[in-house]
């Protein structure tokens, strides 16, 4: 479950500082409804579900499917969170003059609906590229041994290309990445593990800089909230936002 | 004014109406004998199937009992050796993974003789051979894990002589059997506790402390 954002900046000129993520959300609504991301329960009635892959332009969102509600404990969907934080992340660039896209994804590398067909179909990215989605460690087993990696969970399903691990990152590419591209991983515990983590494995192989948290994350209308506080709307702004407002790490390639 | 339109068949024409359905009798015994022939044909087909369980349906059933805590004992672990082509012997302490909630299988991709199941999971932390409760990933909330089997369709897999710890090949009937051991059951939180609960009262008292901080911890995660 994902949301993509990527923006282009209208020419070297007006390509986005390097930190224009850090200070998006300093501009937003001072709102104080907060919602608690993927590992707690939504209220009722207050979200739809939202789950799997919507590739569109940003004036024109499609809505795919409902995400998992897989019993007590175990909910998570979040309804059209991502695709709020998203858009809220897009109209923010718009404003600074970027031009942005979203896309919807559900898989690592399939033709269509994937992370690494929308980072290179889309034309040139020379500004940010923003990953909103679920995220934490996928157990694989290798030459027999059940092996723990650090993993993006692109789709809704436990099914081996809804996962982006270390072991098929390869199947990203920078090929229409600018120089000055970062990636940022709005997603729970992407920076978990250091060298070993999914941040570092996507920063080596896109081999540009990657923005990733070590913690969970939730959303919240307000853009400085450090612990969730209820529900969020379903409109836009919404944020996604780390426990305790903890700051992104850097991952640089190695 | 009151009429009746059509008389009732059972209270003016006895005889014609049981001879109509006499003719519905007369079409229908046969096409009834049929189906009864082609059903009683079809079970005997279905019980000389072999009990085969799909993919899914194994990880399932492996996931429940761990979860449930059915590995906990000698006997269970060794009715778990069904599900794994290669089953290990049980260690002498175990080490378990704590779940928040119930877990969830996700579909299957079949290849053949060969498939993978992922099944999903909440998951609180680990607890080791002594009993210690350690957050996963050092992580104060619970992380999502997604864990990936993978399953083939044999007639051949490995079972425990009756030592219990040597292997042999044993031929048996076509079935889906995971091919990677779990040596870690994963667990719900009841099923941890009272795990740790049978446990505690080791003379050791580094576990006897481990497990008093083990069941405090659980307890609040429940």
């Amino acid at each position: 479950m994902v949301l993509l954002l990527r923006c282009v900046a209208k020419g070297a000129a007006e390509q986005p500082a390097p930190d224009t993520k850090l200070t998006l959300e300093m501009r937003a609504s001072t709102a104080s409804k907060i919602y608690a991301l993927s590992t707690y329960r939504p209220r009722k009635g207050t979200i739809r579900p939202y789950a799997r892959g919507f590739l569109s332009e940003i004036s024109s969102c499609r809505v795919g499917d409902p995400g998992r509600n897989n019993g007590p404990g175990h909910m998570w969907n979040v309804g059209n969170l991502f695709n709020l934080a998203g858009q809220t992340a897009g109209l923010q660039l718009s404003a600074s003059g970027d031009t942005v896209t979203i896309s919807r994804v559900t898989y690592v590398s399939s033709p269509t609906q994937s992370l690494a067909s929308s980072l290179t179909g889309n034309g040139l990215i020379s500004g940010q590229v923003i990953y909103f989605g679920h995220g934490g460690s996928a157990i694989i087993p290798v030459n027999g041994t059940p092996t723990k990696y650090s993993a993006l969970f692109v789709g809704q399903d436990p099914v081996s290309d809804e996962n982006l691990t270390a072991r098929n990152v390869g199947a990203l590419s920078n090929s229409m990445f600018g120089p000055n591209v970062t990636f940022t991983l709005n997603n729970c515990h992407a920076a978990m593990g250091g060298t070993t983590s999914i941040a570092q494995s996507v920063a080596n192989q896109l081999r540009r800089r990657v923005y990733a948290y070590t913690v969970g994350m939730f959303f919240s209308v307000d853009p400085h909230a450090r612990v969730p506080n209820g529900n969020p709307p379903n409109h836009t702004p919404v944020y996604m936002r780390a426990w305790g407002g903890s700051n992104p790490q850097a991952f640089d390639p190695q | 004014m009151s009429y009746r339109s059509e008389p009732r068949a059972s209270e003016h024409c006895p005889g014609k109406c049981f001879g109509r359905a006499s003719a519905r009798q007369i079409v229908s015994v046969p096409v009834l004998f049929a189906l009864l022939m082609l059903g009683t044909t079809a079970a005997t087909i279905a019980t000389s199937l072999p009990d085969e369980k799909s993919p899914r349906e194994v990880v399932q059933q492996l996931c429940r009992l761990d979860a449930d805590g059915g590995r906990f004992t000698e006997r269970g672990w060794y009715r778990a050796t069904q599900f794994f082509v290669r089953p290990e012997p049980m260690p002498s302490a175990l080490s378990l993974v704590v779940m928040k909630g119930d877990f969830s299988i996700g579909p299957a991709k079949v290849h053949g003789t060969e498939a993978e199941v992922g099944a999903e999971y909440l998951v609180l932390g680990r607890i080791d051979s002594t009993l210690r409760f350690v957050r996963a990933d050092d992580s104060p909330e619970p992380t999502k894990w997604r864990y990936f089997y993978t399953l083939i369709l044999s007639d051949v897999h490995s079972d425990f002589k009756e030592d219990r710890q040597t292997l042999r090949e044993v031929h048996g009937p076509l079935e889906w059997r995971i091919k990677d051991f779990q040596a870690q059951p994963v667990v719900s939180v009841v099923a941890a506790i009272r795990y740790v609960e049978a446990k505690r009262s080791s003379p050791n008292p580094m576990i006897r402390r481990n497990a008093a901080r083990t069941l405090a911890e659980l307890s609040n995660s429940q």
